[in-house]
């Protein structure tokens, strides 16, 4: 089983970049803003691309304020389904270290390299909106 | 041995993505600004030279080009490689960054940041040039 693993320093306290991952407002402000996410364990939360030509279906498998957020991916795309995405925070300095791991991957395939290097790119935009940056998300509507 | 990998399509033909991977003048559009040829190496700065990676091209090919780190702690004896295939009027960019001892977290990092890298790769590769991530002193945003 391959995983993906990123890791940033963000400027801010884990209580703002758990935010920015665990709200609706919040991921519509780096990833897609098409983003429909709920707020309770167990529910739901989704994401568009393209005017929905793709969506990542997720549940809500995990929230631990300013520590973690957990998400199962059930779909659509067929290498995402079964995948798991957790998002850790812990403090460092007055900042957060934000690590992120997409495990349970199939096989490391020419789509696992394409989402490293996405993954990468969002978390720099995922840094520059909690700090305060606004760099609006990598998918507008 | 462990490997970073991306990819990125790049809405450009490897003839003009080849240039900014092959030279340090292609390097500073996109990677870092501080940085200069020596002794068939090209030397680049980090936070005003706190860290200086220098990079000896060991194959020079149209559609491949490979780097040797020569210095850096976890960086000396690693191996970057950028394998470009055309796609119509596109190309797909494979990159390796490969050869590390561990996962440390600082590998972790630069897979975040080799990622963040690929899309400013992209942009300067499309005309689009975001400019350099690291300026001589820091990071731009």
């Amino acid at each position: 089983m391959a995983e993906i693993k990123h890791q940033i320093s963000i400027k801010a306290a884990p209580e703002m970049v758990y935010k920015a991952i665990a709200t609706q407002a919040g991921l519509r402000s780096w990833w897609t803003a098409d983003t429909i996410a709920g707020q309770k364990v167990g529910g739901k939360a989704e994401f568009g691309f393209d005017k929905r030509a793709m969506v990542f279906r997720m549940k809500i498998e995990k929230l631990d304020p300013a520590k973690r957020v957990v998400w199962s991916c059930h779909g659509d795309h067929p290498e995402w389904a079964g995948t798991v995405l957790t998002w850790d925070l812990s403090p460092e300095g007055g900042g957060t270290t934000l690590r992120f791991t997409q495990s349970k991957w199939k096989s490391i395939s020419d789509m696992c390299a394409i989402c490293n290097s996405t993954w990468g790119a969002l978390m720099y935009r995922l840094r520059d909106h909690v700090e305060g940056r606004k760099p609006g998300p990598l998918w507008k509507k | 041995m462990a490997n970073i990998q991306h990819s990125i399509q790049i809405a450009a033909k490897p003839e003009s993505v080849y240039p900014l991977i092959a030279t340090a003048k292609g390097f500073a559009q996109w990677w870092a600004a501080d940085i200069t040829e020596s002794g068939g190496a090209v030397e680049l700065g980090f936070f005003n030279r706190a860290t200086i990676y220098r990079l000896r091209l060991t194959l020079d090919k149209p559609t491949q080009v490979d780097w040797l780190c020569e210095t850096g702690a976890e960086w000396i004896g690693t191996h970057i490689a950028f394998l470009l295939e055309a796609r119509g009027s596109a190309t797909v960019v494979r990159f390796t960054h490969g050869g590390w001892q561990s996962e440390t977290d600082y590998f972790t990092s630069c897979n975040t940041t080799w990622g963040e890298l690929m899309f400013r790769l992209k942009s300067a590769a499309e005309g689009k040039s975001r400019g350099p991530l690291f300026l001589a002193s820091d990071m731009a945003y």
